[in-house]
């Protein structure tokens, strides 16, 4: 150990190596980089991007399927200056034990703002939806629930944190659940999306494929959203799971084997 | 045989390593600096990039400041062991970064490598030395910063509607504030986290500091924190000014005026007053302690004081 110290000591107390070592480890690092000035193939000219953009963007316009759950009306609308895909769903036939309350003529509203380009990231998706309802929102709180993604090979899960909470003006009350998806997660931060985004940037050189959801289930006026919450959870799993098939997982080339 | 002569006198030759370290620093950043430029003059680059566009001055400045310190920096002291190994790390961390290909990682590798440097050839010192262009280039790389903070400004955004709200009411205008949207005539406006006027914060807070740098006011600290307060007034109210036309001239239906406030040389026209403000502030700060001589060296027992 003190031999080792002695040397890096001697060695950097030499001019020589002082003034030379920086110039090689730059030298290096141009040498690597040079190929670039011939093909113009700097990184920051090709930032990462989302390889499954327009798949994603296709739920604007069909929305997305829920098993147990028909959709009674789709609709493209402008939310806070975006596009969101806005559907009235109720349970099947009865499916639902828990879901009494929600018929066709009280449905559960799906809101979904896919990305909308490649820079596109999560802002202030919440606070444009309260805005475009005249909402008055509170009982703030979470709700966690997993989301499975079954593919035929493997089955993986990962946990969602949602913001829940109550939303109401003078005709209806709603039991809120608000959560960014993406395909390994969900979260209503944007600083959990941002982290997921930067791993995977790392990673494969790509971004994180992101989806605004925000479900809205009626209750009672002014009623207890607690009562609703193993609803909101066991729907907020569903969409999660179908956002991951439907929407995360690149739709295999008819070309492949 | 003649080529080996003169290539080991240029190696024996005191400027050849540093000449050498200026053209590599050139080839792997020159092409990211032109990058940026293009990105914040012609608004090309992302709208978290586009807060930093106070480099295209201060980056110039920052340079501006190294050549001018340039005499002084051959006659600090050799660094200590800690001190050169660790700018040695930092260097190549640094490169590592830019080699990684993730862009927001190339940007960090420029301030790393240059802090890097100052580290591994004269410590602690050469840090000191060079903290101010050292800062300057920090606080002008572009980052994922604003996006990071983007979600604690709402408070501020309901502060400038409520206020702005406030303001066009007494006007005798029928306004409605609901969180950060402002209703007029059955129009909207959300003052949405640029807009509330963040970039304008960041630009005339770097402003000031390259002010503060070039008066010398940064050693006379009551001053720097009076500065400091006052560029945040001053922006935030300029700010609420702002909000207050967009909202007028939205609400009116006066599609043209909004345009030119918003987009065209409207808002250059506010930002280059806002910046010449700053002067006239500090100018003012000036004259308010006139005890503490700003421009010359103040002694060491007032810098104890203050």
């Amino acid at each position: 150990m003190e031999a080792i110290q002695t040397v890096l000591a001697s060695l950097s107390r030499s001019s020589l190596v002082r003034r030379l070592l920086p110039v090689g480890l730059l030298a290096i690092a141009a040498i690597i980089i040079t190929p670039n000035y011939i093909t113009g193939a700097w990184a920051w000219e090709q930032p990462p991007q989302t390889a499954i953009l327009s798949q994603i963007r296709a739920l604007r316009d069909t929305g997305l399927d829920l098993p147990d759950w028909q959709t009674l009306e789709q609709k493209t609308t402008e939310i806070g200056g975006h596009q969101w895909s806005v559907q009235a769903i109720a349970p099947s036939d009865g499916s639902l034990p828990d879901s009494d309350r929600i018929s066709p003529q009280r449905p559960v509203y799906l809101f979904l703002r896919p990305q909308a380009d490649h820079a596109d990231q999560p802002q202030v998706e919440w606070v444009d939806i309260n805005g475009a309802y005249d909402w008055t929102t509170d009982r703030l709180r979470r709700i966690e629930f997993s989301g499975f993604a079954s593919s035929p090979t493997a089955t993986s899960s990962h946990s969602v944190i949602a913001r829940y909470l109550r939303g109401w003006n003078l005709d209806q009350t709603f039991a809120v659940v608000q959560w960014y998806a993406w395909k390994t997660g969900g979260s209503a931060s944007t600083l959990d999306w941002f982290l997921a985004d930067q791993a995977i940037q790392w990673r494969d050189r790509q971004r994180q494929p992101w989806v605004a959801v925000s479900l809205l289930i009626p209750i009672e006026p002014l009623g207890d959203i607690e009562q609703s919450r193993s609803l909101a959870a066991t729907l907020g799993q569903t969409v999660q799971a179908s956002l991951v098939e439907q929407a995360f997982t690149p739709v295999a080339t008819s070309g492949e084997p | 045989m003649s080529l080996k002569v003169t290539s080991s006198k240029l190696v024996h030759s005191r400027r050849a390593p540093e000449m050498a370290l200026w053209g590599l620093l050139l080839v792997l950043y020159g092409p990211l600096l032109l990058h940026w430029y293009d990105g914040w003059l012609n608004k090309s680059i992302s709208l978290e990039h586009e807060y930093f566009s106070h480099g295209v001055i201060g980056l110039p400045f920052a340079a501006y400041l190294l050549w001018q310190r340039r005499d002084r920096w051959p006659q600090l002291p050799s660094p200590s062991l800690a001190g050169s190994l660790s700018g040695g790390l930092l260097l190549i961390f640094g490169l590592a970064l830019y080699l990684s290909g993730v862009p927001d990682a190339i940007n960090f590798s420029l301030p790393i490598v240059l802090t890097g440097l100052c580290l591994w050839f004269k410590g602690r010192a050469g840090l000191t030395q060079m903290g101010f262009p050292l800062l300057l280039v920090w606080l002008a790389t572009p980052t994922q910063m604003p996006y990071l903070i983007a979600p604690y400004t709402l408070p501020l955004q309901r502060f400038i509607a409520g206020v702005a709200g406030f303001i066009l009411f007494q006007i005798g205008l029928d306004v409605q504030v609901e969180q950060i949207y402002l209703f007029v005539n059955d129009r909207i406006v959300e003052v949405a986290p640029h807009c509330a006027g963040l970039k304008m914060l960041f630009t005339s807070l770097y402003v000031g500091l390259m002010l503060l740098i070039w008066t010398g006011t940064w050693k006379a600290r009551t001053k720097v924190i009076t500065f400091g307060v006052g560029i945040v007034l001053l922006s935030v109210s300029a700010n609420i000014l702002r909000n207050t036309f967009l909202t007028l001239f939205h609400g009116t239906g006066n599609t043209q005026a909004f345009d030119w406030l918003h987009e065209s040389w409207g808002g250059d026209l506010y930002s280059a007053g806002l910046l010449g403000s700053l002067v006239l502030l500090l100018n003012a700060i000036d004259r308010w302690f006139p005890g503490d001589p700003s421009s010359s060296l103040p002694s060491p027992s007032q810098e104890q004081e203050c």
